[in-house]
């Protein structure tokens, strides 16, 4: 029996599940990264001779690559259990930042695209999914609470990624030389570190395993809980799988819609400086964060479907409310507009496992989640072309900057309602598509 | 124990990216910049 098998990780009796939790935080952190690879943009260009449109291109891809690869490898990951696939997303995700230095070494842009890209973001989609579906199992009755917590460290990630890289690039520098070839050696050995510890201590619990006293409450939910399981192959065919894909899709591109431009529409619209902006940046960081813990773990007591109907509907009315904050120059309802709207942005990520675990149960939640992801990477190409491409539209058409935000944020409640619909429609999975004999683990 | 030494070990990176925005996040309230 391989250290590393599904097998080898299973919970001895009294283990306690709460050592869980850090395991999935300890990857979702490291991975949470990509989130700061922007800091990267100027040292590499410098380095490299580039525009920093070029060096971008590798975070577009690694996202993209999160989404693919979460899709592709999820059934593999079922398989193969919590620890294989950690280790597996820290040989990539690691090994990316290091292809990445090499590419600053060998001042190769197409080594920092397939290094961080393509192969950094297969860590991140393995990462990325690696946990849920154990979480899920070792907290039935408060998985929203649990896979909350492992999301919200990858919110946390952008955090610990952006200063980090700085400290490192501001030790290391020595002109020419940006520092940013020994940082992103250095991050890949602490993220290495974090990662093989999180592999390390992550359990799966035992198949007859169950919280004590714990009873599914399949009446109270209305039927919204299940109790049974759907395969992913049966599971992306169901109506159910592409409404909560649609919900995902119309919740991220609209938290886009602020988290993309902040420090620039901070600037625009109250006339603020530089500092500001990025102080403005730091305070959502934090809210995407705690989001993502707080409305999932509130998900757990009022319902999933009930969660994402105040994201839709508080969002678009936050939304909406914005033009006004900005006609009466009022910064402090813009900020609480605006946090409260990036702490449902988090908290959709967060809370769409535990939905998909109501949906189609336990057996291959962690799969179904993976090709749900695309959702993200959808929405992370369509939400900024569309953002900007209004943005845009209307400053070339006169609107002054402090305005030009305006119609954005009312597309933002379109995308909301959109969202707000087909949450509405989700109703429980035919029984015709529950696994005959459901498999426990 | 073992929990919380485990809890400490990853939650301390955290509460660091949580600090460190914190003090990014001061000029918005109208307080200077933590000089370096």
């Amino acid at each position: 029996m391989s250290f590393l098998s599904r097998e080898a990780t299973v919970a001895k009796p009294g283990f306690s599940r709460w050592l869980v939790p850090p395991a999935a935080v300890a990857v979702h952190m490291c991975i949470g990264q990509v989130y700061a690879f922007s800091v990267f943009n100027k040292p590499l260009g410098a380095e490299l001779g580039q525009d920093v449109f070029w060096v971008n291109i590798a975070y577009q891809i690694a996202l993209a690559m999160l989404g693919i690869s979460a899709a592709i490898f999820g059934k593999w990951v079922e398989r193969s259990g919590p620890r294989k696939t950690m280790l597996a997303s820290c040989c990539c995700f690691c090994g990316g930042l290091l292809l990445t230095a090499l590419g600053v070494k060998l001042k190769s842009l197409w080594l920092i695209w397939g290094g961080y890209g393509l192969v950094g973001g297969i860590g991140l989609g393995l990462g990325y999914i690696s946990p849920v579906s154990t979480l899920v199992k070792w907290f039935p009755d408060r998985p929203g609470m649990a896979t909350g917590m492992a999301i919200m460290g990858f919110g946390g990630g952008a955090l610990i990624g952006s200063p980090l890289a700085q400290e490192l690039m501001n030790h290391y520098a020595k002109a020419p030389d940006t520092g940013a070839m020994s940082a992103l050696i250095t991050m890949a050995g602490l993220y290495a570190c974090f990662m093989l510890f999180g592999a390390f201590i992550v359990r799966v619990p035992a198949p007859d395993w169950k919280p004590e006293g714990y009873e599914p409450k399949v009446a109270a939910s209305h039927g919204m809980i299940t109790t049974a399981s759907v395969s992913v192959d049966t599971a992306w065919k169901t109506p159910q799988f592409w409404l909560l894909w649609t919900v995902l899709c119309m919740n991220v591109s609209a938290g886009i819609g602020v988290l993309g431009r902040a420090a620039d529409m901070c600037q625009d619209m109250f006339g603020v400086g530089v500092a500001i902006g990025a102080g403005f940046t730091g305070l959502l960081s934090i809210f995407n964060m705690g989001g993502r813990f707080v409305w999932s773990s509130t998900s757990d007591l009022i319902g999933r479907k009930a969660v994402y109907c105040i994201y839709f509907i508080l969002g678009a009315i936050l939304y909406a409310i914005l033009p006004y904050t900005q006609e009466t120059q009022n910064r402090t309802l813009f900020v609480i507009c605006t946090a409260l709207i990036i702490s449902m942005y988090g908290g959709g990520f967060a809370t769409i496992p535990a939905y998909l675990k109501d949906m189609f149960g336990t057996y291959q939640v962690g799969a179904i989640h993976g090709r749900l992801i695309t959702a993200w990477s959808m929405a992370a190409v369509i939400g900024p072309l569309l953002i900007n491409g209004l943005y845009s539209s209307r400053v070339a058409a006169g609107v002054p900057k402090a305005q030009a935000y305006n119609n954005t944020f009312y597309l933002m409640c379109g995308l909301l309602g959109i969202g707000l619909i087909a949450n509405l429609l989700v109703r429980p999975v035919d029984p015709k598509h529950h696994v005959k004999e459901a498999p426990s683990a | 124990m073992k929990a919380v030494l485990i809890w400490i070990i990853v939650s301390t990176p955290l509460l660091w990216g949580v600090t460190q925005s914190v003090k990014k996040s001061l000029p918005l309230f109208g307080v200077e910049a933590v000089a370096k």
